[in-house]
């Protein structure tokens, strides 16, 4: 039980990052109909931008958590002013937008590692460790929880209560209609990818201090992040959340049961299923085109 | 597509067969190595300086030993030209960066055969890339003489494949005999990375420890890039071993897996191989290396080579060198080959039997004689950790 336990504890870990990343992608998608790969650069430089200036130059690692959402948004927002946004006025088809993302991912990936080298980067932070009944906890990762939290409560606030939530969600609904009803769809779409990029950079400042940076965990973390927003239903930010655990639980059963060779591919073995069986997701109402 | 273009495309098609036909017959058929050696009365070094291939991990996370090795093969080389070189011929090394994995290793081995006409290869390199490198150099006729690699598989990889570094089936024969003889464990487990390096060590401590007669509980792998190994530990430490072995590629991950042993409170006590023991990695851990064993070949300062080594080496760089042991074989290799081919001349075969020849040649890490696989027969010392500081257990033969 108690082994049952701390696997679904692990899982909490690994899932609320993956949830950060997942809520973030399911943002921007809503309102701009595009599948941001490319958003695995925005989470891989907000943990390498925090490492470089915290660790390598020496700065407080609150100027560098600064520091690494600004270049994180700006990037974000740079990818939908350029690349996007320039589509989007000529009028592109899907799978324009698909190909540029994923150029914009392998390109934005190349960039990190000519600025920052190939090597594991680690924080060496190490937290006060809790154990309750034998189960383990560290402070960090009770930190990395209820910043992800509170992270995603604030999220789904804006999108019920606010005025922007109501735009966005007009937007994701019917963007002609929004359009029509004097909703400056662009905007909004600037305004989601801001949000998402600022999630995707927090996301990375997490991984960073929790798991130590990969170059290549870029790629692995926009495919969990879009293997949880299609196990949710696409655009249902709360189905994307759950999405989250279930990739971050599926995991570490693989891990336990058949080693760890299998941990990477269980997101795509998660998300082969859903297209295939469910493509709605589980909590989807609209068909998955 | 119309008839005609069609017809057209497929003449094209045929040609184009036709013409990598006629290329790929008309090659001549490579000459078993064996047919090429040819007895000669006197080695004769061409005019000119001497070209090596060398391969080391120069990028990536295999750079923090393969930085440290060039550093002892080039101390070794520049040594060797101030004093005038080899019989008048100076030494040149045509350096590839092989990055630690096999892809990379067998396209800078392609490279310095092909493109470069070299036919001596040294390395400072990990299993995986000096493995993937040797199927290229064997059948070339190419000499591949690694400093590093220590997977049990390069045993047998070829008959001009030669290590100055000793075989991880001594090593993890004498750390598996040391856990149970010594330290009295009966239920060992083992954490390793999925490559070539790391495997050969796996399972020649695996076997040793049944052998012995403990019993493997645990035995998990991890992959490259992983940095997530709680599930592991967790599965490690409901095994409740006596032991935990650690073998990752590279430091950074066998920090993060002490990290997160420590985190889970593991009660077992703790062995790594040799990728752990760079002093500046254990420096920047103190608290992690708090009890740990490791078996390495270690160096005698009270030798005369060993004691040129380590002040020349320190005389050069400023600093103590990183990894001792497999530094001192790479600049051991060099000279190796410093004396071979004044002998042999610049001929892999006749230097490899000039090394099968030798006995305990006059080393930095020992005397080496070679066995019938081009492996070192070298003696391994136990090093135990407490809290960063390292004491030194002396030898252990299994």
């Amino acid at each position: 039980m108690q082994i049952v336990l701390q696997l679904i504890i692990n899982a909490i870990i690994a899932g609320s990052v993956y949830a950060l990343v997942a809520s973030g992608l399911t943002f921007i998608y809503a309102t701009s109909r595009i599948f941001h790969l490319a958003h695995g650069v925005v989470i891989l430089l907000g943990g390498y931008v925090f490492h470089y200036v915290w660790v390598v130059l020496g700065f407080s690692p609150a100027l560098a958590a600064v520091c690494a959402i600004v270049v994180s948004v700006a990037t974000g927002l740079i990818m939908n002013e350029l690349v996007y946004e320039t589509q989007r006025k000529r009028k592109a088809k899907r799978m324009a937008y698909l190909i540029s993302t994923i150029a914009l991912l392998m390109i934005g990936n190349a960039l990190v590692l000519l600025l920052f080298g190939s090597s594991l980067k680690a924080f060496s932070v190490q937290t006060e460790v809790y154990r309750f009944f034998d189960l383990n906890i560290t402070l960090m990762q009770i930190i990395l929880i209820i910043v992800s939290t509170l992270l995603l409560l604030t999220l789904s606030f804006i999108v019920k209560k606010t005025k922007f939530g109501k735009a966005m969600r007009a937007t994701a609904d019917n963007e002609e209609v929004a359009e029509v009803m004097g909703i400056k769809t662009r905007d909004i779409r600037r305004l989601s990818f801001l949000v998402g990029s600022l999630l995707g950079a927090i996301a990375g400042i997490l991984i960073g201090l929790e798991f130590n940076l990969d170059p290549n965990m870029g790629v692995y973390l926009a495919i969990k992040g879009f293997t949880a927003m299609v196990i949710g239903g696409v655009g249902s930010i709360g189905g994307a959340i759950f999405g989250a655990f279930i990739v971050g639980l599926f995991e570490q059963i693989a891990v336990w049961f058949f080693g760890a060779g299998w941990k990477n591919s269980m997101a795509f073995v998660l998300l082969f299923f859903f297209l295939l069986l469910r493509p709605q997701g589980l909590f989807g109402m609209r068909k998955f085109k | 597509m119309s008839g005609k273009s069609s017809s057209a495309l497929l003449w094209v098609i045929a040609i184009v067969i036709v013409v990598l036909g006629i290329v790929y017959f008309s090659k001549p058929a490579p000459k078993a190595p064996e047919e090429q050696a040819q007895p000669t009365a006197q080695a004769t070094i061409p005019e000119g300086p001497i070209v090596l291939g060398a391969m080391d991990p120069l990028t990536g996370d295999g750079a923090v030993y393969g930085i440290p090795l060039q550093n002892a093969t080039m101390l070794a080389v520049n040594e060797i030209n101030a004093a005038g070189g080899i019989d008048g011929h100076q030494l040149q090394l045509v350096w590839e960066d092989s990055k630690c994995n096999p892809q990379d290793g067998s396209s800078a081995a392609q490279k310095l055969i092909e493109v470069d006409k070299i036919k001596f290869i040294v390395s400072g390199d990990c299993s995986g890339a000096a493995l993937a490198a040797a199927a290229l150099t064997e059948p070339a006729g190419v000499m591949l003489f690694s400093a590093a690699a220590s997977s049990p598989d390069l045993s047998t990889a070829g008959d001009l494949v030669f290590r100055s570094y000793p075989s991880d089936a001594m090593a993890g024969d004498v750390i598996a005999s040391y856990s149970i003889k010594k330290l009295g464990t009966k239920k060992v487990s083992v954490i390793s990375e999925q490559t070539d390096y790391a495997q050969g060590l796996r399972k020649s401590f695996t076997a040793a420890a049944a052998e012995y007669g403990a019993e493997v509980v645990a035995d998990e792998t991890f992959n490259t890039g992983d940095t997530d190994f709680r599930t592991q530990v967790l599965k490690i430490s409901t095994a409740a071993p006596d032991v935990l072995y650690i073998v990752p590629q590279t430091p950074a991950a066998g920090i993060q897996i002490l990290k997160q042993l420590k985190e889970n409170g593991f009660k077992g006590q703790l062995l790594v191989s040799d990728v752990m023991l760079g002093s500046d990695t254990i420096a920047k851990n103190k608290t992690l290396y708090a009890d740990i064993y490791s078996p390495t070949p270690e160096l005698d300062s009270t030798r005369e080579v060993t004691k040129r080594f380590l002040d020349n080496f320190q005389a050069a760089y400023g600093h103590a060198p990183e990894y001792p042991a497999s530094m001192a074989a790479a600049y051991d290799q060099i000279y190796m080959l410093k004396d071979a081919f004044p002998v042999s001349g610049v001929d892999p075969l006749k230097v490899r039997d000039w090394l099968y020849a030798v006995k305990n040649w006059p080393g930095a890490l020992g005397d080496t004689s070679f066995d019938q696989n081009g492996d070192p027969i070298i003696g391994y010392h136990i090093k135990h950790f407490v809290n960063g500081e390292t004491i030194d257990l002396g030898a252990y033969t299994p």
